[in-house]
């Protein structure tokens, strides 16, 4: 009994320690800025208010202001991430289907790139990338940070989908070649709708992965038209002079797509991570 | 034989029927040919992409670390040899924040780790609202990081932040204390903020591992008379042994990463207290322009973080031929 009280106040602690911070960057961003002192004595706003929400999404281009960079910014950053998981996901599904049923011989090689991709800090990548986009005049540029995303996310994308297709029983797809079915029709009709749930995995971590990219954005983009969420954010945090209650609504904003994720797919992401780790 | 009887059995089953087929298309015929060419095709357009924009670029890194870099109107290179390397060895900025990250890097081994397995451990039973009781213990795991830069600055707000005000709440102190610009306690702070991450991500893989433990081992260990504490050391702790040697190499490459957190909330000072090797190394480029020197650094860092790894797999080889 209790033992039973002591975990259970222990899970509380957890929960607490989780989830307090973000709280109180909620509350901050739902208060007045002259209510923050009163906001923080009761961890609750007096006057609780959802201004700040309606300010940046519904910012017009007439009034010049941060508001308006924090919202397009953040079409932005839904873009590219979008464009990123579409791209990567279709030469994924090519690849992996290329390396498991085509025989083409590059299992290996796509492991090598994966451990190189996660062990590689972001910031050797963007010097070199940072002048050769320079010198070919592609910096501020979307598209840009599109393709820098899709490189360094395919490699992942690539080795989640074959192991995956690995797994799927050829006998269908043998049946449909024999029929007359070419290879590619066979991928398009067969493979990708049994996939789906790889698909759904790999696009998951793809879109998140470019959503919360920092470093490159920040080096490659100084145009509000490329500018991601994230710069925008880190450039207003950088003011003496900060409108705080502001400066935590776009936070909460672009914590929207992770947290979705994150309530949705909890389960399937922590036994992945557990598989993940028995197979390195 | 047995062999033969067998694929005499299932001759007239799907699978068996396409065997004659199948060893045709195997013998490198032109068939053969045609599909692996089809595959070159297929994963060519994603082989270029991460040649370009992975590739390339490293090595071009590389031959830049060797050179003076002026950045004009054109790229100018001086050849330098080894000398911005040189440099680097003889840098007190560089070892500094090397010595900073070397601290982020431990917490998080000595502190977030254990800590992380003694969540786990309480987290992993049946509870009511699971799904939102694991949510909540990911969130930290998954928020862009310059959201998590943006969390712990307002939190350590000498004003509004919660941690002042809690403490001023418990009594433990009497006025603000000024935690990101006092250069003694600037560090620490960013660690505990570090930690917050480090410490749920190491949670949900030791989630992850122990429910792959099958429950029979314990039920066996309770019927033995084992006491909690002894299954979770003799049980536990060894099966997830796997999952530990993972979060440490893990935790040491994602921590020489670390960078929005010290860009953003405190610049790198105070007086350089909080630099990390990833922003000294941004700095050098992008605001000192010393792109040679930088490369040269990256490369310096890659070695570092690939002979930490290595001594990582030594001991681990080491730990299993006992």
């Amino acid at each position: 009994m209790l033992r039973n009280t002591t975990i259970f106040a222990f899970i509380i602690i957890i929960l607490l320690v989780s989830g307090i911070p973000i709280y109180w960057t909620f509350v901050t961003s739902i208060s007045l800025d002259r209510d923050l002192a009163d906001t923080s004595k009761v961890w609750y706003p007096p006057n609780p208010t959802f201004e700040n929400y309606k300010e940046i999404l519904g910012a017009s281009k007439m009034e010049y202001s941060v508001a308006y960079e924090f919202k397009v910014t953040l079409i932005n950053s839904a873009l590219v991430s979008l464009s990123v998981t579409a791209v990567a996901l279709f030469l994924a599904s090519l690849s992996a289907y290329s390396i498991e049923r085509l025989k083409v011989p590059l299992r290996n090689t796509i492991s090598f790139l994966v451990v190189l991709t996660q062990m590689l800090p972001p910031v050797i990548l963007v010097i070199p990338i940072y002048l050769i986009f320079g010198r070919m005049g592609l910096l501020n540029r979307k598209l840009s940070l599109v393709v820098i995303y899709t490189a360094m996310n395919l490699p992942f994308a690539i080795w989640i989908l074959s192991s995956y297709f690995r797994k799927l029983p050829v006998s269908v797809e043998e049946a449909a070649i024999i029929d007359g079915c070419g290879y590619i029709e066979t991928l398009w009709r067969i493979v990708i709708p049994l996939s789906k749930p790889a698909l759904f995995t790999a696009g998951i971590f793809v879109f998140l992965a470019s959503w919360n990219e920092f470093l490159i954005a920040l080096v490659l983009t100084t145009d509000l038209k490329a500018k991601t969420l994230p710069i925008a954010i880190s450039e207003f945090m950088g003011r003496y002079y900060t409108d705080y209650p502001l400066m935590c609504t776009a936070g909460i904003i672009s914590m929207v797509p992770p947290i979705v994720f994150a309530s949705i797919f909890q389960r399937y992401l922590v036994e992945g991570l557990a598989k993940g780790a028995v197979k390195e | 034989m047995s062999d033969r009887s067998e694929s005499k059995l299932q001759g007239f089953k799907g699978g068996a029927c396409l065997r004659p087929l199948k060893n045709f298309l195997r013998k490198g015929s032109i068939l053969e040919k045609k599909k692996r060419r089809l595959g070159y095709l297929l994963i060519l357009p994603a082989l270029l992409i991460i040649f370009f924009v992975l590739l390339f670029p490293l090595v071009y890194a590389l031959y830049l670390s060797f050179f003076d870099v002026f950045v004009g109107r054109t790229l100018k290179l001086t050849f330098v040899g080894l000398r911005n390397y040189l440099e680097i060895m003889v840098d007190s900025g560089w070892w500094r924040s090397f010595l900073n990250t070397l601290y982020f890097v431990l917490a998080d081994i000595f502190i977030g780790i254990p800590l992380g397995f003694v969540s786990a451990l309480a987290l992993n039973r049946r509870l009511r609202l699971q799904g939102l009781v694991l949510a909540i213990v990911l969130l930290p795991y998954v928020l862009p990081p310059i959201v998590h830069a943006l969390i712990w600055k307002w939190a350590f707000n000498p004003d509004y932040g919660f941690i002042n005000q809690t403490l001023i709440n418990l009594g433990v102190i009497k006025s603000s204390v000024y935690w990101l610009t006092n250069p003694k306690l600037a560090l620490p702070s960013l660690i505990v903020a570090n930690l917050w991450q480090g410490t749920a991500f190491a949670t949900i893989v030791y989630l992850g591992g122990m429910k792959s433990i099958p429950s029979e081992l314990y039920e066996a260990a309770k019927i033995d008379g084992a006491t909690t504490f002894k299954s979770v050391r003799y049980i536990t702790i060894p099966l997830l042994k796997p999952f530990t040697s993972l979060l440490l190499v893990m935790k040491t490459i994602l921590t020489f990463k670390l960078f929005e957190l010290v860009y953003a909330v405190t610049g790198g000072g105070p007086a350089g207290t909080t630099k990390v090797v990833s922003y000294e190394i941004y700095k050098n480029a992008f605001e000192a322009f010393k792109f040679g020197k930088a490369t040269a650094m990256s490369y310096t860092l890659l070695g570092i973080v690939a002979v930490i790894v290595l001594i990582y797999q030594r001991l681990f080889k080491a730990e299993e031929a006992y």
